[in-house]
């Protein structure tokens, strides 16, 4: 049985998970500096007690304790996400393109993601920017299948309100 | 078909657990092109990487362990220092090492520089020493009262303060330490906090106190060290502190509760009567002055 305890298998872990517990933060508080501090937190935590964490719930462990920490230390305020566009969208053929250019749908997208629950949000960027399967998500947050399900249910709904909002209001 | 059910529909269609049939009454209801632009969208984004790698991981882990046996030591030290250490500007000797102090009068403000260039301005009525030779292996500072820091070089600088300690990443920040209580405000960059009760790291724009209380802040800089000592939104607490450490006050607050309230606003530096009259007319609380005694009522 692997140890956390073990250097390299507490350093893969830290390669394996850093950025999506670093992400999950900042999905929940906003702020990448200090969801940075808070994931490095959550792992030295992790190292604290790496004798009672089984290396196979490692992650379910890493993002319980951020989820925690960010509880302790974030006041609730709101947030406003912003992402790096790594590549152009691909265009869906039926899209009138002249009804929103390309920077301002981020834009706007990005601040009625901002505004979701952040229950929401999370799952949804979960899965979406770090390509966690539906399953992966809930066994991650302890959570069923079926709940997120239907936060992601409810997010998309959501985000389908409103940009059609905006596109009314385009024309 | 059921509300939940259509949005259940929606997450079923993103991980592609439709039937055809169910995809093409998706599709007529004129919902998917609008769900597929913003998947596409949200789709080409990204997260910047984490800025902090394994190695500092590591270090931070290392410095941490020895940590505990450090405030320790420091604190049989500090209460040592207490004792042999005089009042006033002086240099003392603490295990034979030479030990700088700095220490104010009430309603003095000094500068200090470091021999790295690292500033730092020291309120009233506050001590705060350093040990020039080991400056290089390790920028330790020990300070109760209240200074503002200015961080030239990065790397390892710590601030001891009453049961605890100021981890600083680098940054601009202001340190008030008594018996009682500590706040710690970051202007600049990162800090990390550690006493009893706390375990934080504080970024720019944030402040944290001995309750373990986070809370924002105004101010871009020291509040204290033109002529007046300036708030917006503080608590009581800090503001008797600072009067304490301007003006050389005791003062008496067992009969009110300060828990609750609050000040915005600002008191001269200069004239201590005045200052008494700033705080605490707009606050409706009555005092009496007997010498530097103040008793609140």
């Amino acid at each position: 049985m692997k140890s956390v305890c073990e250097e390299k298998n507490f350093q893969s872990l830290y390669n394996h998970h850093i950025k999506e517990v670093r992400n999950f933060l900042y999905y929940k508080c906003g702020n990448y500096d200090l969801s940075d501090d808070l994931a490095q937190e959550s792992y030295i935590k992790m190292w604290e007690n790496c004798a009672e964490v089984i290396f196979e719930s490692a992650k379910g462990f890493l993002f319980t304790v951020a989820n925690r920490l960010f509880l302790n230390k974030v006041r609730r305020d709101k947030v406003e996400l912003n992402f790096i566009k790594e590549k152009p969208a691909s265009k869906n053929n039926e899209t009138p393109e002249f009804l929103m250019e390309e920077n301002e749908f981020k834009s706007k997208l990005e601040a009625a993601i901002s505004a979701l629950p952040e229950k929401q949000r999370t799952v949804f960027l979960m899965n979406r920017i770090d390509s966690m399967p539906y399953k992966e998500i809930a066994s991650t947050l302890e959570i069923s299948v079926k709940a997120v399900e239907k936060r992601m249910g409810l997010c998309l709904k959501t985000l389908k309100n409103n940009v059609e909002e905006l596109r009314m209001r385009k024309i | 078909m059921k509300e939940e059910n259509s949005n259940i529909i929606y997450s079923k269609w993103l991980n592609n657990e439709l039937t055809e049939e169910e995809v093409v009454s998706l599709k007529d209801s004129g919902d998917l092109d609008t769900l597929q632009d913003i998947i596409n969208e949200v789709d080409s984004w990204n997260t910047p990487e984490v800025q902090s790698d394994f190695e500092s991981l590591k270090s931070k882990i290392a410095s941490r362990k020895t940590k505990g046996k450090l405030i320790s030591l420091y604190q049989k030290l500090a209460i040592a220092a207490s004792l042999l250490l005089f009042v006033g500007l002086g240099i003392g000797l603490l295990n034979s090492e030479t030990e700088t102090v700095y220490a104010t009068n009430f309603g003095e403000v000094k500068q200090i520089t470091f021999p790295d260039g690292t500033k730092a301005i020291l309120n009233g009525s506050s001590t705060l020493s350093f040990v020039e030779d080991n400056w290089k292996e390790e920028r330790l500072v020990k300070l109760d009262g209240q200074a503002f820091f200015d961080i030239n070089v990065k790397g390892q600088f710590e601030v001891e303060i009453n049961n605890g300690t100021i981890n600083v990443l680098g940054t601009k920040f202001d340190v008030l330490t008594n018996d009682e209580y500590n706040i710690v405000k970051c202007f600049e960059g990162k800090v990390g906090v550690k006493t009893l009760k706390i375990d934080e790291i504080i970024v720019k724009g944030q402040g944290v106190d001995s309750e373990n209380r986070m809370f924002n802040i105004v101010e871009r800089g020291a509040n204290w060290t033109s002529d007046y000592t300036k708030f917006v939104n503080a608590k009581l607490v800090e503001v008797l502190g600072a009067l304490s450490l301007k003006h050389g006050f005791q003062i008496d607050y067992k009969s009110i509760k300060i828990d609750q309230k609050k000040f915005t606003g600002q008191f001269s530096n200069l004239d201590a009567d005045l200052a008494l009259k700033m705080v605490f007319k707009p606050l409706g609380i009555t005092y009496s002055v007997k010498g530097k005694k103040v008793v609140l009522k």
